[in-house]
């Protein structure tokens, strides 16, 4: 069993990766252990397919993605297909001097980035609809190219850029409301 | 400035390394004439760092032990 004592030794270094993806697709914890522990029985038995010196975290994505849209999704009984808001490009950026204004220029641009918490960065993605938090999360987080997430997701490239587009300026809009949160600045809906 | 609203518009994709050599020569070009584009660019690549800077998750000890042991990792023969 050479293969899959092999298996174990380089499939593991990837835990903390597939753990933290299941845990923005579930969003609990034990739906996300039982979700990380499904694709690794599925590679484990599936790892004589896998070709030696290809992109082994790309491979196991893939099955993890696989396993939850076909398995677990499946349970969950048509789940929020909500759509989203589309608001402008760099959503978040154009609004950075009101954000700076209002707490007073003590805010420069990479220090509202810096005050962005871990939970609130999660809590942003956790909250785009699942149709726009997949590629989000798998291109901007985890850093996969747009090729590798179309043979995840199953879906045409340029449906990836179409819902990377929309779904971007969506985070960007979430996290622009928890910033605005922080410093209690009223926005004004009119001024957009 | 045509350039401007056209690296707007792909400027997640140049920055994911999306865009194809000619398109990234483009964009890079102008980036470097265009203090403002620049600033823009500098801001969605720090945004996207951290994204990816924010999202780590420390794996529960006692899962990650079950996990190895269902795939059975040879034990250690201390």
């Amino acid at each position: 069993m050479a293969d899959q004592e092999q298996f174990a030794e380089q499939a593991m270094e990837h835990m903390p990766a597939l753990y933290a993806a299941a845990l923005r697709m579930t969003r609990n914890r034990a739906d996300a252990e039982d979700l990380v522990q499904d694709a690794y029985l599925r590679a484990y038995r599936g790892f004589g397919g896998f070709q030696q010196g290809t992109n082994l975290k790309a491979w196991l994505f893939r099955i993890l993605t696989n396993a939850y849209i076909n398995t677990y999704r499946a349970k969950q009984r048509r789940p929020q297909e909500s759509e989203l808001e589309d608001v402008e490009d760099l959503y978040l950026y154009h609004r950075l001097p009101a954000v700076e204004a209002a707490t007073r220029g003590r805010s420069a641009e990479s220090d509202v980035l810096e005050r962005i918490t871990d939970e609130e960065v999660k809590a942003a993605i956790e909250d785009l609809p699942e149709q726009y938090r997949l590629p989000v999360y798998l291109a901007d987080v985890e850093g996969f190219a747009y090729k590798e997430i179309a043979e995840m997701l199953d879906i045409p490239i340029g449906t990836v850029m179409s819902r990377l587009h929309r779904g971007r300026k969506g985070l960007e809009k979430r996290l622009h409301d928890f910033v605005v949160d922080q410093h209690l600045i009223s926005s004004s809906p009119e001024n957009g | 400035m045509g350039d401007c609203d056209d690296l707007l518009h792909e400027l997640a994709d140049f920055l994911h390394g999306e865009l194809d050599a000619e398109r990234t020569q483009h964009l890079r070009a102008h980036l470097e004439d265009c203090p403002p584009c620049f600033e823009t660019a500098d801001f969605q690549a720090q945004l996207r760092q951290v994204l990816a800077k924010r999202c780590r998750e420390e794996v529960p000890a006692d899962f990650k032990a079950r996990v190895t042991a269902m795939l059975q990792v040879p034990a250690d023969p201390s």
